[in-house]
């Protein structure tokens, strides 16, 4: 049987709960990712899939529910054990990069790997390592300003990857990059996927989603649809992800 | 509109009061100075009213009285405090503005907006100063035994500064709004620190940027040979030194830190968090650095000229009101840079680095910066204080005095600036 890693259970999030505002984002949502899948996240904006995100990255909290990364109830843990439990199992990659604009990329690279108390020896060693692997061991000593978006999203990778995460969770990567890096993007996140990195990724693109083995569409917070790629070609994929978004668009206008 | 402006006042109480605060002083010493300087002067020519020609002018300066010498620089000082002063004011505004010129404001309503606010503030702190400033001619005539009457032309002078000041506030507050809304908008960062690469082409070999820092370190120097030998006069001299200081700096303090942090600050995160925090302090307020130790230099050196009483005291006091203006230019020029540090917690929040962590950081920043900032005020008015006190040429207790105005008010900013930082930045982060 394949080994889950990531799990929910009924998650609920209610933004302002118990006033007179209170909105429902996720409606009791419940996934497994397996160990070594590469899963997507679509919907429409508003649907709740940063929302989602949140929920299974320790992000925030959700009102109602569990969830479990590595078999471990991430609800159960304390605010300094979350923060441990975050450099040593999860890797987070975001729209923004969410680099250090004041520390070089070295710097922000290592970060994961100091919290985790490695020799110094062994972070100057895989920090290289890993920068040479992505193209940007010329860039350590560079601050993220001085760099590129593509340049400073592969050093965000970097620092998701240096501790080797059982998961990476990742927000809309491409949303801040062009085509080309885009492209090149999400063929590092196909070889991250192949190498055993399980991937969970949200994203408004369905070109992008055609990376995935496994895509869910959220709507209106909750799962609406969940297609797998199986044995299809990136193509036929493709296709199937347009048609899905785009009936999905149709009921909304019909509706 | 008013009514926003007052609103927009009571939503940032801390910027509110530190601005005010530097009109404050500013008031107060401008007061106290032009009485003084005015009785100093007695009925020697005013350079800056009789004479139209430049060689004359810089003549009666080498020649003149330390009123004359001190008016040109003190009014710059403070015109350079409120620079610093209004971009801190405006920066936390810049949301606010940006929204306004999105929604089709005019320059003119936006200009008018602000120029409310800077009323409102001057209205409270000006009457406070002149008051503070009449205080101290009062105190300075007791201690002095000497008379320092309230002149109709050193009230003919004020008005005049103070309402040039009045204008360049407005202008000011203006302009960085409009560039910090404009930047906002465009979705601007910090590229303002981004180091230029070759901007001319030119690619240095190693060995020329070796001899570049060697020369650099002797420029920094420089200065402290002026107060050992005396030479080309001291702004000059400061002029140079601040060229070399940069250099020193940027080329070789800044990369030393990088390469320390990279080989064995990663043994902790806190290390790896404040070097790189530390490192853009230094460069982002290097230049209130600079003419904080420009000020201490010159007045120094001023106080070594034989001077009489009165022109003593006017030296001394100029001295301490301009270290304490020059603190706060350089607690403002920090806190603009730490309030934009907010998404840096969170980010170290989401790779997983503790709250009790998230906490000692601004302590370990705010104390190291101190250190630096201790370390290299005191290796200049330390060096510059044992020539002088060492050739007789200014007495111990005026030494003790120069350490000390230079020393108290930059620990009492640093402290502000902590608790602002813990307050206002991580506060808001968490």
């Amino acid at each position: 049987m394949d080994e889950i890693i990531l799990k929910t259970k009924n998650v609920r999030k209610v933004y302002n709960a118990d006033t007179l505002h209170a909105v429902t984002a996720l409606h009791d949502v419940n996934v497994e990712v397996k160990k070594g899948e590469f899963l997507g996240v679509m919907g429409p904006s508003g649907s709740g899939k940063s929302t989602f995100i949140n929920m299974i990255s320790t992000m925030d909290v959700p009102t109602d529910g569990k969830v479990w990364i590595n078999g471990k109830n991430v609800l159960a843990m304390t605010a300094n054990e979350i923060g441990h439990f975050r450099y040593e199992n999860l890797g987070f990659i975001f729209q923004e990069f969410n680099l250090l604009d004041t520390h070089t990329i070295f710097e922000n690279i290592a970060l994961p790997l100091t919290l985790a108390k490695e020799d110094p020896r062994e972070i100057e060693k895989r920090v290289t390592s890993v920068a040479e692997q992505l193209g940007i061991a010329n860039l350590l000593d560079k601050i993220p300003p001085e760099c590129s978006g593509g340049q400073r999203q592969r050093a965000a990778i970097a620092r998701a990857l240096i501790n080797r995460p059982g998961l990476v969770v990742a927000d809309e990567p491409t949303g801040n990059l062009d085509s080309e890096n885009s492209e090149e993007l999400m063929e590092l996140f196909e070889e991250m996927n192949r190498n055993g990195t399980t991937i969970v990724m949200v994203t408004h693109d369905s070109y992008v989603a055609s990376f995935t083995s496994r895509l869910i569409f959220i709507k209106d917070g909750t799962l609406y649809k969940e297609i797998e790629r199986g044995d299809m070609d990136q193509d036929s994929y493709f296709a199937k992800i347009v048609e899905v978004s785009a009936a999905n668009r149709r009921k909304r206008v019909s509706a | 509109m008013r009514k926003e402006a007052f609103r927009s006042l009571r939503n940032s109480p801390a910027n509110a009061l530190f601005f005010a605060l530097t009109f404050y002083l500013t008031t107060a010493l401008l007061f106290a100075y032009f009485h003084m300087a005015a009785t100093v002067m007695g009925d020697q020519p005013e350079v800056f009213i009789n004479s139209n020609h430049l060689a004359d002018i810089f003549q009666q300066l080498e020649k003149g009285n330390a009123g004359n010498l001190m008016m040109v620089f003190i009014v710059i000082m403070c015109a350079v405090d409120l620079i610093f002063a209004n971009d801190f004011f405006v920066k936390n505004k810049a949301k606010e503005i940006g929204i306004r010129l999105m929604c089709g404001a005019t320059y003119t309503q936006l200009a008018f907006y602000l120029l409310i606010q800077t009323m409102i503030l001057m209205a409270a702190a000006i009457p406070l100063g002149i008051l503070s400033g009449y205080g101290l001619l009062l105190w300075m005539q007791n201690a002095l035994q000497t008379a320092i009457p309230l002149d109709g032309y050193a009230w003919m002078e004020f008005i005049a500064v103070m309402t040039m000041i009045v204008f360049w506030t407005t202008a000011l507050n203006c302009s960085f709004a409009y560039k910090s809304g404009a930047v906002l908008l465009a979705g601007g960062n910090m590229n303002a620190l981004m180091k230029k690469e070759n901007p001319y082409g030119l690619k240095k070999s190693k060995t020329a940027e070796y001899i570049l820092n060697i020369v650099g370190i002797l420029a920094a120097l420089f200065p402290l040979v002026q107060f050992a030998y005396g030479g080309i006069g001291m702004i000059v001299g400061m002029v140079i030194g601040c060229i070399g200081l940069n250099r020193v700096l940027e080329n070789i303090v800044v990369p030393a830190l990088t390469k320390h942090t990279r080989r064995s600050s990663t043994k902790k995160t806190e290390n790896v968090l404040r070097n790189g925090f530390l490192r853009r302090d230094i460069l982002f307020s290097r230049l209130p650095v600079f003419l904080y130790l420009t000020d201490i230099l010159v007045l120094l050196a001023m106080m070594t000229r034989n001077n009489t009483p009165l022109e003593a005291s006017l030296v001394k006091i100029s001295y301490g009101a301009v270290c304490i203006l020059q603190a706060l230019t350089i607690l403002f020029r920090l806190a603009t840079d730490l309030s934009t540090r907010t998404k840096e917690y969170r980010i170290m929040d989401q790779i997983g680095a503790d709250a009790e962590m998230r906490e000692r950081i601004p302590v370990l920043e705010i104390v190291w910066y101190g250190l630096f900032l201790l370390a290299i005020t005191l290796f200049y008015i330390g060096t510059a204080l044992y020539f002088v006190v060492g050739n007789g040429s200014l007495p111990a207790g005026s030494a003790v005095f120069a350490v000390l105005f230079a020393v108290v008010p930059l620990l009492i900013c640093l402290g502000i600036l902590l608790v602002y930082y813990r307050r206002n930045v991580l506060g808001e982060s968490l």
